[in-house]
């Protein structure tokens, strides 16, 4: 078991006093390995801005151990904090950038605090305009860039010092889609080739499918759930989560989700298939056809990808009821499958 | 021509108005932006929800700029006779009306530019917190430089009314224009020498709105 490189040990902070006292992290264990990509989400309010902030003590926590990258941040002095913060990047959902500097000036900002000589310097911010893709844009001025192109002198920015951890701030929620998915491919790519381990949080479970390893759930001020992306996709446990996966499955309406409703002529079983993963390219349901010799009809199916696995989704007929059926759905429960009853069959 | 149009008017008295109205300006204003600028900074920084909140200081600072910003100036030059005395040594001369002139406009300009500074993002100066940025990070690579067309513009608008705080110090001795004006052209009932005065206050007026307007422009790159 290698050492988490960002670990909390029931962090907790609020705000306010008295009746307006809101307790915006409540206790929260997390940790993070390096190398990872780990998403936290959660609807605003869910204390997830908070959460990040904790990380590089840009808010003190008021009880509870948050250690990164070696250093105990709940007990470090402002200066050490200061330090540290040059080996822990940020980036925003506005940016965040000085609009009287240029792209180049932006970038450079980053490693005048850390108090790096000039020549350094122009090498280091030539080098990372071409990591972030903003060759010849590096004397605009952030006003003439688009949202996009902003974000990636943030990223550029952040990545100045060689840090440790990158803590992503709601990064793509300002963007359009098309935009978010560059940006998040960017970040990918990063953390692929430079091993740097990424927290980010986000209301979008797009991003979460998109980019994740890991994802914690958060509601109000809780994390309600977590574990590894693709777990967390298959079998949401907590309601928030459950929703949150209903929101991917909605928003993919448009390229083709099933609607059960649509399915009149079916008789018999409806019954949803949900897996994940290798299973994907096994023929288990071949098998069960032929084990249970049952004319297994397949009404609809989709695969959606997530970072590192697929996620299929089946919607298939079945004429078997009570104890048939039941032998079925737990042939599939035993290969890792979920499946849920639409509609019609009685179980015994 | 110039004869002809303003018979009264002794052309190197004029010029020394006009130098001495300059001076004023000039040395008033340098000063009145170093200490407009340090109060403002820290009116700023202390302002409850900022970086170095403090209640008690911010209270104590905001009320000191809004008395000496309330006091009409011809006022505040009376009631600061002692202290001149004791800083210049006479009360007479250009001199003699630069610690009036600071003392009205610097409170004026330190709430522009506490202004100016609340205009600046919070988001920046979180960003550069982030970086690992400290205080003095913050006030002279984001504050300063961010607000520098709201710190611009609101110098122009003091200036402005440095111009105006001379004319009135001159009234009770200090030389310049406004001296020129009342003493020479007033009570001696030389009109042209009024007028003469007059021109030349506005010229000054618009060229200081013209480079500060240029100044604001060439520093906005939002």
């Amino acid at each position: 078991m290698t050492a988490a490189l960002i670990s909390l040990n029931r962090a907790t902070k609020s705000f306010g006093q008295g009746d307006a006292r809101i307790t915006a992290v409540d206790h929260v264990d997390l940790s993070v390995e390096r190398g990872q990509i780990f998403g936290v989400i959660g609807h605003s309010g869910a204390g997830k801005s908070t959460l990040i902030r904790l990380l590089n003590g840009l808010e003190r926590a008021d009880s509870g151990e948050i250690s990164v990258a070696g250093l105990d941040l709940s007990h470090a002095s402002e200066a050490a904090l200061r330090k540290a913060r040059l080996k822990i990047g940020m980036i925003f959902q506005h940016f965040n950038l000085l609009w009287s500097r240029t792209v180049a000036q932006n970038i450079a900002f980053a490693l005048e605090i850390a108090g790096v000589d000039r020549a350094t310097t122009k090498a280091r911010v030539t080098e990372l305009v071409g990591l972030v893709g903003l060759e010849g844009r590096e004397d605009a001025y952030p006003s003439q860039l688009s949202g996009g192109q902003k974000q990636r002198v943030g990223i550029a920015r952040a990545l100045a010092n060689h840090p440790d951890v990158l803590l992503c701030d709601e990064a793509t929620s300002a963007l359009d889609p098309e935009t978010t998915d560059a940006i998040l491919d960017l970040l990918s790519d990063i953390n692929r080739r430079l091993g740097l381990t990424i927290v980010l949080i986000t209301h979008e479970m797009h991003v979460v499918r998109r980019i994740c390893d890991q994802v914690a759930v958060m509601e109000a001020g809780k994390v309600v759930e977590t574990g590894p992306a693709k777990a967390v996709f298959a079998q949401p446990q907590a309601e928030v989560t459950k929703r949150f996966v209903r929101q991917i499955t909605s928003a993919d309406t448009v390229d083709g989700a099933f609607d059960p409703a649509l399915a009149g002529g079916v008789e018999g079983t409806l019954i949803k298939l949900i897996y994940v993963g290798p299973l994907a390219r096994q023929p288990v349901l071949a098998d069960a056809i032929r084990q249970f010799d049952l004319p297994i009809n397949i009404v609809h199916g989709r695969v959606s990808r997530t970072r590192d696995a697929a996620i299929g989704e089946l919607y298939v007929e079945v004429p078997a009821e009570g104890a048939a059926l039941d032998a079925l759905l737990a042939y599939l429960a035993e290969r890792d499958i979920v499946s849920e009853i639409v509609r019609g069959g009685a179980q015994s | 021509m110039i004869e002809l149009l303003f018979p009264n008017l002794r052309i190197d008295q004029f010029w020394k108005a006009t130098v001495d109205t300059l001076y004023m300006t000039g040395l008033a204003g340098t000063a009145t932006f170093v200490l407009g600028l340090l109060v403002g900074t820290i009116l700023f920084l202390t302002s409850p929800g900022q970086l170095l909140a403090n209640r008690v200081v911010y209270g104590a600072l905001s009320l000191a700029t809004n008395i000496f910003r309330s006091i009409p100036f011809i006022i505040l030059i009376v009631l600061l006779i002692p202290v001149t005395r004791f800083l210049v040594g006479r009360m007479l001369g250009v001199n003699a009306a630069l610690p009036a002139l600071v003392v009205g406009a610097a409170p004026f300009y330190a709430r522009l530019v506490e202004i100016a500074f609340r205009e600046v993002s919070k988001g920046v100066i979180e960003a550069t917190r982030s970086m690992g940025g400290g205080i003095g990070t913050i006030i002279f690579k984001v504050l300063i430089p961010e607000a520098g067309p709201g710190l611009a513009s609101g110098l122009t608008v003091t200036l402005i009314s440095l111009v105006g705080y001379t004319a009135m110090a001159g009234v009770i001795g200090a030389g310049g224009l406004g001296h020129l004006a009342y003493l020479e052209g007033f009570q001696r009932n030389n009109g042209d020498v009024t007028l003469a005065a007059t021109g030349m206050v506005l010229v000054i007026v618009f060229a200081i709105q013209f480079v500060g307007d240029l100044a604001t422009r060439k520093l906005d790159k939002r």
